[in-house]
């Protein structure tokens, strides 16, 4: 009986996020752990965006007929060379060329990269995309030492070439073992016990709250449906009659693809709501959802959140949500 | 983005409409507030407005800006006092809420 047909992860092999032949432990993942370096490494589901679990330190894994023992938590890697380093990724590490060699440098800002692993589990990035080696399975390439990178995931690194996994920024994906993750913001929320507003005058759509905290960024996979909802609270203002709306821009700060108006006239304090959102499958690749709004005339307010009123912290009332695949 | 504190009181929807109504490019810009709830004036706020925007105008759009219970508010504010309206009110009122 070879190692990965016993123990907790025998079923694994036959899970559907595995590809033929390909032995991948069911939470062996990309995890972001600071803003310069994140581990390929198992993880408990309890501790979804929290460091890898103890009791995991000797899940094996199976991959071009070598086997990987992960370490044990308390000797995981520390900072990684240059060339890479076992199971951790820095933004410093040198990238991979497609061929699989290096290059003289590592991760630019705002870049997207392509994450692979090796059998002897190094981890490095590169701005090649996967080809399908023989068997199907996701590699750098076809020849060489290109055949032996796996490829695992995506990240990309934001305008200070750090890695960013958050509630606003999805940007440390995983190609195996993905889950559901959640994006939210409420662009200009205040939790100060008082009601928050910000306006617009746009007839055009415009970024909310003049582009604040407006934006959910997240790395599409190509293949798995994002789900998104933005709600609003919103007034307009008098003498002029005006609806105000909010819509959502998919990768588009200027255009809406879904939007939703209330029409309430004359009162800068009659306020009524609107909801709007989708589902869709976009394009592999860095990907944002951003919250527009617009008026039809004059100026329409948003409000943004209330009051406690015996809520632990100021509700929101405007804001955009989503789920996506990590 | 250029940002200006306003540290009175102030009608964020009047205050936007002037702003617009001086020449400021407000397309992208915004008036933000902070407000008790269900009270059309904040105490405390700031207005955002594009890179290019004069500073001067900006503040003094934000220097003369005195705000003004809008007459829709006007009118809300007389039935919460449990006052009647006249019949010209009352229409006047129905066209607010319709937008007329």
């Amino acid at each position: 009986m070879r190692a990965f047909d016993r123990g907790p992860y025998a079923l694994s092999r036959r899970s559907k996020n595995a590809p033929s032949g390909l032995f991948m432990p069911p939470d062996v993942r990309l995890v972001y752990n600071a803003v310069t370096s994140i581990y390929w490494l198992p993880q408990a589901a309890s501790s979804v965006g929290g460091p890898p679990d103890s009791t995991h330190r000797d899940v094996v894994m199976w991959w071009r007929r070598k086997t990987i023992a992960f370490p044990p938590i308390d000797a995981l890697p520390g900072a990684a060379a240059s060339q890479g380093g076992r199971f951790n990724l820095q933004t410093t590490t040198k990238l991979l060329l497609a061929n699989g060699g290096d290059s003289a440098s590592g991760m630019s800002a705002s870049t997207l990269y392509y994450v692979y692993v090796n059998p002897d589990g190094f981890v490095r990035a590169s701005a090649t995309a996967y080809s399908y080696s023989w068997e199907g399975v996701r590699v750098l390439g076809r020849s060489g030492s290109a055949k032996d990178w796996l490829f695992i995931g995506y990240v990309r690194t934001d305008a200070s070439t750090n890695f960013l996994d958050s509630i606003t920024s999805r940007l440390v994906v995983n190609w195996y073992n993905r889950i559901a993750k959640a994006l939210y913001t409420s662009p200009g929320y205040s939790d100060n016990n008082a009601t928050t507003t910000w306006t617009t005058a746009s007839t055009t759509w415009t970024r909310a709250n003049a582009g604040t905290g407006s934006t959910l960024e997240f790395i599409a996979n190509g293949e798995d449906a994002v789900t998104y909802q933005a709600h609003h609270q919103a007034s307009d203002s008098s003498p002029t009659a005006s609806t105000p709306r909010s819509g959502v821009g998919e990768s588009s700060q200027t255009s809406a693809t879904v939007f939703s108006g209330n029409s309430v006239a004359g009162s800068d304090t009659n306020v009524g709501v609107g909801s709007s959102g989708r589902t869709y499958i976009p394009a592999e690749g860095y990907q944002y959802l951003e919250l527009l709004a617009r008026a039809d005339a004059g100026t329409v307010t948003f409000y943004v959140d209330e009051p406690r009123n015996g809520s632990t912290a100021d509700p929101a009332g405007t804001f955009i949500t989503a789920v996506v695949r990590a | 983005m250029k940002l200006f504190p306003i540290l009175k009181s102030f009608h964020p929807a009047q205050l936007s409409d002037q702003l617009v109504a001086a020449g400021l490019r407000m397309d992208r810009g915004t008036v933000r507030a902070s407000r008790a709830a269900d009270n059309a004036f904040a105490a405390s706020g700031e207005v955002v407005v594009e890179d290019d925007a004069e500073e001067a105008l900006v503040l003094a759009v934000i220097a003369a800006h005195v705000p003004k219970k809008s007459r829709l508010e006007e009118l809300r504010d007389k039935r919460r006092a449990a006052l009647p309206l006249t019949p010209t009110e009352q229409q006047e009122a129905i066209d607010l809420l319709l937008g007329l």
